[in-house]
């Protein structure tokens, strides 16, 4: 287990495969302690935030209200699609998911890329210098990753693999209290 | 159709036993939990059920008849294992494949609600086709934004099912990677965007 559950960067940008995945094992309780422990809010693009309050859906939907009003999840704002690197590293992210699901790109629609936009977002507007980027979506993240780098934002993202790190908090934090 | 069956029996044969076991939630937790303990004896299963001695004896023996189960001893107490599922049925334009994870996920209908869930809205149809994009998932080669579409179910169900399956997949099928070659994908990419 590294030593650091949290990577040392200013800003935390989740994905939806991490909230459900902590949804799934009923753990949210041990990913909000953990969270507010370290005085770290996540961040949720808003389309990720769509995704899991979807309008007409029969089964429980995961907490997300719950912890935006809680203060330990914060939506962002909506992507700033006409900044050229935001549209430019969501044109590379959808590459990525096209090649890797060999699925033809426009088929890849432009709000698939959304944390890609987020991430790039954050950056341009000077919110953060450095992000740690949620998922399990591996080529979204070196799609994202590629992009910003070529637009001199090189290593300010980082990749952290969500079922990795929930495996990771639920062994640090399910016995203690 | 049905083709590439359990070893040297018919593959319609195959296909009536596999169908049984579908149909019945008992037998498939039986198959799961041999699956599991490897190569256990009808004492073994009995102790981890909540089925008499009796049942577990006669399912037992019953997946045994139909090809599911194999008897690995000669003598007693005998031990068993399970036969490695693996058929494709193809219907008109679409194609299912039934695989030992598909007997596994729905063995698990009982305990996990999820699982449940999705079959009761899609069928063990759905739930096989979501097996197939879960063994993508876990190669890195699907999403389930995708997903979602392909299938119209909401983003929040496709990935929901997505991390059962992918969990059942790696219990069950021991082959399956998780590694995804940065590299290739870089050249893919590149081509791609070089095509432009």
């Amino acid at each position: 287990m590294p030593a650091h559950l949290f990577p040392d960067v200013e800003s935390h940008l989740i994905d939806t495969n991490l909230f459900i995945r902590f949804e799934r094992h009923e753990t949210i309780d041990l990913l909000e302690r953990a969270v507010t422990e370290h005085e770290i809010v996540l961040l949720v693009p808003q389309r990720v935030y769509d995704e899991l309050t979807p309008e007409s859906y029969p089964y429980d939907q995961p907490p997300i209200d719950d912890a935006i009003k809680s203060g330990w999840v914060q939506v962002l704002d909506e992507v700033d699609y006409s900044n050229s690197v935001v549209s430019a590293t969501m044109d590379m992210v959808r590459q990525y998911i096209s090649a890797a699901t060999d699925r033809p790109e426009h088929t890849v629609e432009q709000a698939d890329a959304e944390v890609g936009g987020a991430a790039a977002t954050l950056l341009e507007d000077g919110r953060t210098n450095s992000i740690a980027i949620y998922t399990n979506d591996r080529a979204a993240f070196r799609g994202i990753e590629r992009a910003l780098s070529q637009h001199n934002y090189e290593n300010r993202v980082q990749l952290i693999k969500a079922f990795d790190f929930a495996d990771a908090l639920e062994n640090r934090y399910q016995f203690s209290e | 159709m049905a083709e590439s069956a359990l070893s040297g029996s018919h593959p319609l044969d195959t296909m009536l036993a596999v169908s049984d076991v579908i149909q019945n939630e008992r037998l498939a937790r039986l198959y799961a939990r041999v699956l599991e303990l490897d190569t256990p004896t009808v004492e073994e299963l009995a102790s981890r059920s909540a089925s008499s001695k009796t049942t577990v004896y006669e399912d037992v023996k019953h997946l045994v008849e139909i090809g599911v189960l194999d008897r690995v001893t000669d003598s007693q107490p005998h031990r068993y294992s399970a036969r490695r599922v693996d058929m494709t049925i193809q219907t008109g334009e679409e194609t299912f494949q039934i695989t030992p994870t598909l007997l596994v996920a729905l063995a698990q209908r009982d305990s996990n609600d999820n699982i449940e869930l999705y079959v009761e809205r899609h069928g063990v149809s759905g739930l096989a086709t979501a097996i197939e994009y879960a063994r993508a998932y876990t190669k890195s080669e699907m999403t389930a934004r995708i997903m979602a579409r392909e299938q119209e179910v909401p983003v929040l169900e496709a990935e929901t099912i997505l991390q059962e399956l992918q969990e059942i997949l790696l219990d069950v099928e021991d082959e399956v990677s998780t590694e995804l070659d940065i590299e290739a994908l870089d050249a893919d990419v590149d081509e791609q965007i070089g095509e432009q």
